[in-house]
């Protein structure tokens, strides 16, 4: 047989969690959650000792980063055709 | 500029981006920086460590990288994004295409095609040129 007084307690225990947390609207939730996630990151981010010295430069040769130069030379050389084209309208006009 | 020097300069610009995204309020999440030289042009590459990256089009506005390059004395900022996501900085004077290239001559064998950026001959063996389309504005040569 169940204590109707300790029933009564843990009744009105389960209805103040209720009310304090899982009352909270669901927006609110999710709006929390990002916080956290944050929280987390920042806390993994000051622990990692590489973070520390990510400021280094390393010269390298362009072989080892040829794919990026690929990638970046044509950006260069379109900027500058594109600079050089502007002064050749502007002389002629 | 020698080797040493670059490496100061490249360290620079490495605070004052660092400096710039931090002021916009944005982590200067680098995992590592290279610098390295090609074909004369000295490019210095920001690599960003996407797994401390919470919004990826914060790192790849328009307006950071205008504003990172003006804190940099205007040198060009370009977005290396083919897996992974980098900063690319042009240390050297930007690549200029020559406005007059005179008339190379002719070897056998080698289609002579014009000039690289580099000012090297642009040559092609004729077997392995296969169909050449040849573009450009009204007057500009292209016969």
């Amino acid at each position: 047989m169940t204590d109707v007084v300790a029933q009564e307690r843990t009744t009105a225990r389960d209805q103040t969690i209720n009310l304090t947390s899982r009352g909270v609207p669901q927006e609110q939730k999710a709006a929390r959650r990002p916080t956290q996630a944050q929280a987390r990151k920042l806390l993994a981010r000051s622990s990692q000792p590489r973070q520390l010295d990510a400021g280094a430069v390393q010269m390298v040769t362009p072989d080892r980063v040829r794919p990026w130069l690929q990638e970046v030379q044509p950006q260069a050389l379109q900027q500058a055709l594109t600079i050089e084209g502007e002064v050749l309208d502007e002389s002629q006009s | 500029m020698n080797r040493k020097a670059k490496l100061l300069v490249a360290q620079a610009i490495v605070h004052k981006i660092s400096a710039v995204m931090q002021r916009r309020g944005l982590a200067p999440v680098f995992a590592a920086w290279f610098l390295t030289e090609d074909q004369g042009q000295v490019w210095l590459f920001g690599v960003l460590d996407q797994s401390l990256i919470h919004k990826l089009e914060d790192y790849t506005r328009e307006t950071l990288l205008h504003h990172l390059s003006t804190a940099i004395g205007g040198r060009p900022i370009y977005l290396s994004n083919r897996s992974g996501l980098r900063y690319a900085v042009l240390l050297s004077k930007p690549p200029r295409l020559p406005s007059k290239v005179n008339f190379p001559g002719v070897q056998r064998g080698q289609a002579l095609l014009g000039q690289r950026y580099t000012g090297q001959p642009l040559r092609v063996p004729w077997p392995q040129l296969g169909h050449l389309l040849v573009t450009g504005k009204t007057g500009r040569g292209q016969i």
